[in-house]
């Protein structure tokens, strides 16, 4: 086992790998009195293309299995449900599939042991048939028909869409309609297979737990269970290229004010080889830049505010791939066109100040704190850790106070926003 | 957890001592009885308060300093509870054992200022901040119905609100903001500081001695009313009403609107929470099983309690051609409830969530805040008379309550399965 200090934040960190491959992380924060469990497979909506355990040939599984698997992970052999079961012992339990990863968790204090058990063994008994699967594809797409009305979501999804050429970000987590139909209970039993070994996966526990009880209870329940000897699942790799599949889209819709997306797409390996940064400095570096630049205390927002290009802040988002990274901006603007042309002007002035830049590193030093306290970032952090990079950045701290204004300058010089596709989301013409 | 009450001149003040965390969390609440034109006035005086004040007036500068701070988090806001119209002020930041020496000081002042020294020339808001905050509060306005969830609850509400402030569109009216300008708005200002009761929660490792002399020297002048003002609005009962709106919308969503007679505060705290949880309050609940997990018909299907106003509501987002099975899956499972269709060993289990989640409020500052107003406003007991108290609630007192559940409102907003 080992003990990691979190330095400067007052925790400790235990790692744990069992024989079968599974790996368990524990947070204990005495002074707390929730605990909150996480267990993640790294498969997610962006995983259809691959080798299934035990063949050789790569598959094509059809998109929004990961999400579908997720669902149908609920359904017991026994007819027990899982919900219920957890609710029982006085906590909720529940769960979530997006590009990298589906994750499955329970939140409560009451009854931790028996929980952690549960989630162990619901993960790992599936029980797919014919009849259950039919039955979640009318759930799904409703699920689907949820976010059809959201102009945000929309213009997201075709954004991706058009970023991406051959790459699965273009496609959605939740799949399509018709995707969703396709999937049969063979496909889920050959996912199942490939990404469910505990070698594939993880168990994150944060809050008033005993860590060694903790990562025992995990052990003897394991040891109870045979697997399969772990084969690290082969995915088809993307020759993704770094141009984009479609510059310019629109898209009509039942809403008051246009919506713009824009999204830039930089050539992630080019620039760790030229930089000498892991995507995690690089990425940490950008989204300095996209507050600095586009954030609530930016020059750029006052200017366009006065020029009635928008009226509200703007909001940006990173997406990496192994080899791509994406800043996507989004705000409303009644000249969505107007507003991305003002961006892409602003991209070309790299005036920003050092006192501007120290304020923001001050911002995400203290945001560490802020994570500090609460069991639910922290496991985020840790999970969000694992998926990205594949171990847990203990000197979090450290790292933020090693960000420096000259790394930064070179960091965004190197960045090509020439390279760049967008969404406007139109009144539709009544 | 040590809390200590003091009534003071201009405002008083609530003290949880403890230190389990390292950040310090303030709250003011200023309330006055309802009124409709307040609730978008005050909306714009929150959304204008959270990006100015005297000493910062730029939205630029303002964000600027709150990083200086260490990520002060210093956030306004106007919501409605019942008859009552709330004005919230809150502050929270990083103890300064974990930032530099004069911090605390320093991250109150900061606050304070915002909220007692906004940015004000001649009697009137700045005009720059105000048209801006104004025109993108307009253009909220404009889209707010581009949302069908939040359209469809909105509709709801004014047609079981009858005219009541549970008619009122909490996220404003247009009309009432295009004649809005930035004197009226001061005046709104002045009126709230002067009028309303003001409440000043505190949370952290801060003594009495570090905070009261600070907010005595911008509250003192003030003279805080002492009159109890009552959150619970009746329900306004009338014909029961079924309404269908054709949309452009994709998804359908469905709002069924429930009364409860004659219910005791007893009941409003605890039973009507259990009666929820078991019928569509949590992921196991009837009304999911039955719609959802047995039937297929939705993703997304749940029930909310309002104790405040004695009411329940069934959300629902389905195809418009399961409109019929759905309503009828729902009344169905409403007289199930009533029929006291559920065993012992379910009633436990939601004592036993409630008992949970209860117990885990002291994680979290803001849930400890949330705890002590609900006590003060509303009555409501406090940690340990709560969990003791949630553990009596029998199933007879829930089958009882279920045979008071009344429909009143079916509201469809139909889809048309096709927006883009």
């Amino acid at each position: 086992m080992n003990k990691l200090e979190i330095k400067g934040l007052d925790l400790t960190l235990y790692e744990e790998r069992l024989a079968n491959g599974l790996t368990i992380y524990v947070i204990p924060k005495e002074n707390s009195k929730g605990i909150y469990a996480t267990f993640t497979t790294k498969f997610g909506g962006h995983d259809i293309d691959f080798i299934p355990e035990g063949k050789e040939e790569v598959v094509s599984v059809p998109a929004g299995i990961a999400h579908f698997l997720e669902h149908k992970m609920f359904a017991q052999k026994s007819g027990e449900d899982v919900m219920s079961l957890f609710s029982k012992n006085g906590v909720s339990c529940n769960a979530n599939t997006s590009s990298y990863k589906t994750c499955y968790l329970f939140d409560g204090s009451s009854h931790f042991e028996e929980n952690l058990n549960l989630l162990l063994d619901y993960v790992q008994e599936p029980y797919f048939t014919e009849e259950n699967v039919e039955k979640e594809k009318h759930i799904i797409e409703q699920e689907i028909d949820m976010t059809a009305d959201n102009p945000y979501s929309i213009g997201y999804f075709r954004l991706m869409e058009n970023m991406f050429v051959c790459d699965p970000s273009r496609i959605r987590v939740i799949g399509s309609k018709e995707s969703v139909n396709s999937i049969t209970k063979e496909d889920l039993y050959t996912c199942y297979e490939t990404f469910y070994h505990p070698g594939n996966m993880f168990l994150i526990v944060t809050g008033n737990v005993d860590y060694e009880r903790t990562i025992e209870i995990v052990k003897e329940n394991q040891e109870k269970k045979k697997f399969k000897e772990f084969k690290k699942p082969t995915l088809k790799h993307y020759e993704e290229p770094v141009s984009v599949l479609k510059k310019e889209d629109t898209i009509e819709m039942n809403i008051t004010v246009p919506k713009l997306t824009l999204g830039f797409k930089f050539d992630l390996k080019r620039l760790e080889k030229e930089l000498q940064f892991d995507e995690a400095t690089i990425r940490r570096y950008v989204a300095i830049y996209a507050n600095l630049k586009f954030g609530t205390a930016s020059c750029f927002l006052e200017e366009v505010k006065q020029e009635e290009l928008t009226t509200s802040d703007m909001d940006y988002s990173i997406y990496a791939t192994d080899d791509i990274l994406l800043l996507i901006l989004e705000g409303d603007s009644k000249n969505a066109i107007a507003l991305k042309n003002r961006i892409l002007k602003e991209v070309d002035n790299y005036q920003i100040d050092t006192h501007s830049f120290e304020l923001k590193k001050r911002g995400m030093i203290a945001s560490c704190v802020y994570t500090s306290e609460n069991i639910y970032s922290l496991n985020q952090k840790v999970l969000s850790d694992m998926i990205s990079t594949g171990e847990v950045e203990v000197a979090i701290l450290e790292n933020y106070k090693k960000l420096n204004y000259e790394d930064f300058m070179r960091v965004i010089q190197s960045l090509d926003f020439t390279n760049y596709a967008f969404v406007t989301v139109n009144p539709k013409k009544k | 957890m040590k809390y200590t009450k003091t009534k003071k001149n201009g405002y008083t003040l609530h003290l949880i001592q403890t230190n389990k965390f390292k950040t310090i969390a303030i709250r003011a609440n200023f309330r006055t009885p309802i009124r409709e034109d307040l609730l978008t006035k005050r909306e714009l005086l929150a959304g204008i308060l959270s990006v100015s004040s005297k000493n910062y007036p730029t939205r630029r500068e303002f964000v600027m300093r709150k990083e200086e701070l260490y990520q002060l988090g210093c956030r306004f806001s106007s919501y409605t509870s019942g008859n009552m119209l709330v004005f919230m002020a809150d502050l929270k930041f990083i103890h300064e054992k974990y930032t530099e020496e004069g911090m605390n000081h320093e991250s109150l002042a900061f606050f304070l200022d915002t909220l007692m020294h906004p940015n004000i020339e001649k009697d009137a808001f700045n005009h720059d901040v105000f048209t801006l905050e104004k025109r993108n509060y307009l253009e909220f306005l404009e889209g707010k119905n581009d949302n069908p969830n939040r359209y469809a609850s909105w509709k709801l509400d004014t047609l079981r609100g009858r005219g009541t402030p549970l008619s009122f569109d909490a996220s404003g009216e247009e009309a009432i903001l295009k004649d809005l300008d930035e004197k009226e708005l001061y005046h709104v200002y002045k009126d709230m500081l002067t009028k309303d009761a003001l409440d000043i929660f505190v949370i952290g490792d801060i003594t009495k001695e570090d905070i009261e002399p600070l907010l005595d020297s911008y509250f003192q002048e003030r003279k805080n009313e002492e009159e109890q003002l009552d959150h619970f609005l009746p329900y306004p009962k009338g014909e029961p009403i079924t309404l269908k709106e054709e949309s452009t919308f994709t998804q359908s969503k469905l709002k069924m609107g429930y009364y409860i007679e004659n219910m005791t505060p007893f009941e409003r705290h605890y039973v009507l929470r259990v009666y929820n949880f078991l019928l569509g309050g949590s992921s196991d609940s009837l009304l999911f099983r039955v719609v959802r997990e047995e039937n297929s018909l939705c993703y997304d299907i749940h029930s909310t309690s309002a104790p405040l106003y004695d009411m329940l509501t069934i959300h629902a987002g389905i195809e418009a051609k399961d409109y019929e099975k759905t309503v009828s899956l729902v009344q169905e499972s409403i007289q199930k409830m009533r029929e006291g269709n559920f065993t012992e060993e379910e009633l436990e289990k939601v004592k036993l969530n409630y008992k949970t989640s209860y117990e885990e409020i002291v994680d979290s500052q803001s849930s400890i805040l949330g705890l002590y107003e609900s006590h003060v406003y509303l009555n409501y007991e406090l940690l340990e008379q709560r969990i003791e108290a949630m553990s009596t609630v029998t199933k007879d007192m829930v089958v009882s309550l279920a045979n008071r559940v009344q429909l009143d409102v079916i509201y469809l907003l139909e889809g048309n399965g096709m927006n883009e």
